[in-house]
C-alpha cells in the first residue's frame, strides 16, 4: 500500500470520528430536562428576593430595605411602619426582622417583564449570576390560585435559564419577613428545588 | 543516469507526514474530550440518580384549615432488606398503617383540634424511624415531607412548619410544591 492511500484512509477515519465528536458535543448542551425534586437544602448562594402578588411580580431592593429600616429605628418609633419605597412598608420585628407589605401591587410588572430584559425587572433578573445567586419569591396567597400560577410560570422559567429557586407562602397574618441571622431557622433562606448546577 | 534516478526516488513527501501528524492529535483530542464528557455525564447521573431514586417524598397536602396525608406505596420491606427481628417487626407496623391509609385516599387532619397535632407527630416519627433505620444499615433511602401548598392554605402551612421546628422533626427533609387548589376525590 502507498502511503498516499494510507494517509487517505488515516484521514477519512479521522474526518468520522471528528463528526461523532461534533454529535456527541451538541447533546451534552442539551439543558439537563429531568424535572428537579422541589426539596429545600442547604447551599452557598446567595438570595436575590421577588414578590408575588396575583398577576404582578415585583424585585425586592435589599440595600433600600435595609436602609430605610435603620434610618426609621434611629429616627422615631422602631415599631411603627415605615416606608421602604414605593412598593413596600417595613416593619421591625423581634430578632431584627423586617416583616414586608406590598403597596399598590396593580402597578407592578408582569411575568412578561420578568422575561424582557429591557424593563427594570428584565435588568434585575439579567444581573442575577446563577454560580452566585438564587431566586427566593415570597407568594402572597390571597385565597386564590393567581399567585400560585404565576409562581408556578416563574420557578419554571427560573430553571429554564439555570437559576435555582425557593419560595415562601405569605399572607396578611403570616407575612414576609427579612433577616439575616444564619442560626434561626425562619431565616435560612433556602432553595427549593434542585435546579441544573445548584446543588449546594 | 542511474545514479540520478536514485537521488529522484529517495526524495520525501513533507505531506504525508503532516497529514499524519495532524491525525493523530486528532485522534488525541477526540479521546481527551471523550474522557472528559464521559467524567461529565457520570457525575449528573450521579446526581439524578440520588435525587430521584432514593429520596421518597410522604406527600402533605395543604389545605386551609386540614391537611391530607399520603405516604408512600409501600416498597419498605424491598428498600431495606436486611434487618434484625425487632425492626422488621417495626417496619411492617409502619407499612400496614400506610398500606391503610393509602386504601382510604389518604389521612385527613384538621390541624385546629390539639389532638391531631398529636397524630401527625407520630405519622412524621415514622419517617424519622424509617431513615434512621435505612441510615444505620447503610441503605440508599430516604423519606422526606414533600408539603403542597394549595392557595389559600398559607396560615395553615405556617402552623405545621412551626409544628415541624420540633428537635425530633428538625432534620426531617422537607420538600415545597404548589398546589393547584383541587382535592382528590
Amino acid at each position: 500500500m502507498s502511503l498516499d492511500s494510507l494517509t487517505d484512509l488515516v484521514s477519512n477515519a479521522v474526518g468520522v470520528l471528528i463528526l461523532l465528536l461534533l454529535v456527541t458535543a451538541i447533546q451534552a448542551q442539551k439543558p439537563f430536562n429531568e424535572p428537579p425534586l422541589p426539596i429545600e437544602h442547604q447551599s452557598g448562594l446567595v438570595p436575590a428576593f421577588f414578590y408575588v402578588h396575583g398577576d404582578h411580580i415585583q424585585s425586592i431592593d435589599i440595600n433600600a430595605v435595609f436602609t430605610n429600616g435603620l434610618l426609621a429605628a434611629t429616627e422615631g418609633d422602631s415599631a411603627a411602619e415605615f416606608q421602604i419605597n414605593a412598593d413596600f412598608t417595613g416593619r421591625s420585628d423581634e430578632l431584627l426582622t423586617l416583616a414586608l407589605r406590598p403597596i399598590d401591587t396593580d402597578n407592578w410588572p408582569t411575568f412578561n417583564e420578568l422575561q424582557n430584559v429591557d424593563t427594570p425587572l428584565g435588568s434585575v433578573v439579567r444581573d442575577i449570576d446563577a454560580a452566585t445567586t438564587f431566586a427566593f419569591l415570597f407568594v402572597h396567597d390571597t385565597g386564590s390560585a393567581e399567585s400560585f400560577r404565576l409562581l408556578s410560570q416563574a420557578r419554571r422559567w427560573f430553571l429554564d435559564q439555570g437559576i435555582a429557586v425557593g419560595w415562601l407562602p405569605v399572607s396578611d397574618n403570616n407575612p414576609a419577613w427579612l433577616c439575616s441571622w444564619s442560626d434561626v431557622a425562619a431565616c435560612q433562606y433556602s432553595p427549593g428545588a434542585y435546579g441544573r448546577g445548584t446543588r449546594g | 543516469m542511474i545514479d540520478s534516478r536514485a537521488r529522484h526516488e529517495l526524495k520525501l513527501e513533507l505531506f504525508p507526514f503532516i497529514s499524519l501528524f495532524l491525525c493523530v492529535i486528532g485522534v488525541l483530542a477526540f479521546l481527551q474530550n471523550l474522557m472528559v464528557m464521559g467524567e461529565i455525564g457520570s457525575t449528573e447521573e450521579a446526581e439524578a440518580e440520588q435525587a430521584q431514586i432514593f429520596q421518597t417524598p410522604y406527600r402533605v397536602d395543604v389545605y386551609p384549615g386540614n391537611i391530607l396525608l399520603s405516604p408512600p406505596a409501600s416498597d419498605l420491606s424491598e428498600r431495606l432488606p436486611d434487618l434484625a427481628l425487632d425492626e422488621r417487626a417495626g417496619l411492617d407496623a409502619i407499612e400496614r398503617g400506610r398500606n391503610t391509609i393509602l386504601t382510604i385516599g389518604g389521612f385527613n387532619l384538621d390541624l385546629t383540634v390539639e389532638d391531631n397535632q398529636g397524630v401527625l407527630g407520630v405519622l412524621f416519627n415514622e419517617i424519622v424511624t424509617v431513615n434512621r433505620l435505612a441510615e444505620s444499615r447503610g441503605y440508599p433511602y430516604e423519606e422526606y415531607v414533600l408539603l403542597v401548598v394549595h392557595p389559600g392554605s398559607t396560615d395553615t402551612y405556617h402552623m405545621l412548619r412551626a409544628m415541624m421546628e420540633q428537635a425530633e422533626f428538625r432534620y426531617l427533609r422537607v420538600g415545597l410544591d404548589i398546589g393547584d387548589g383541587t382535592r382528590p376525590q
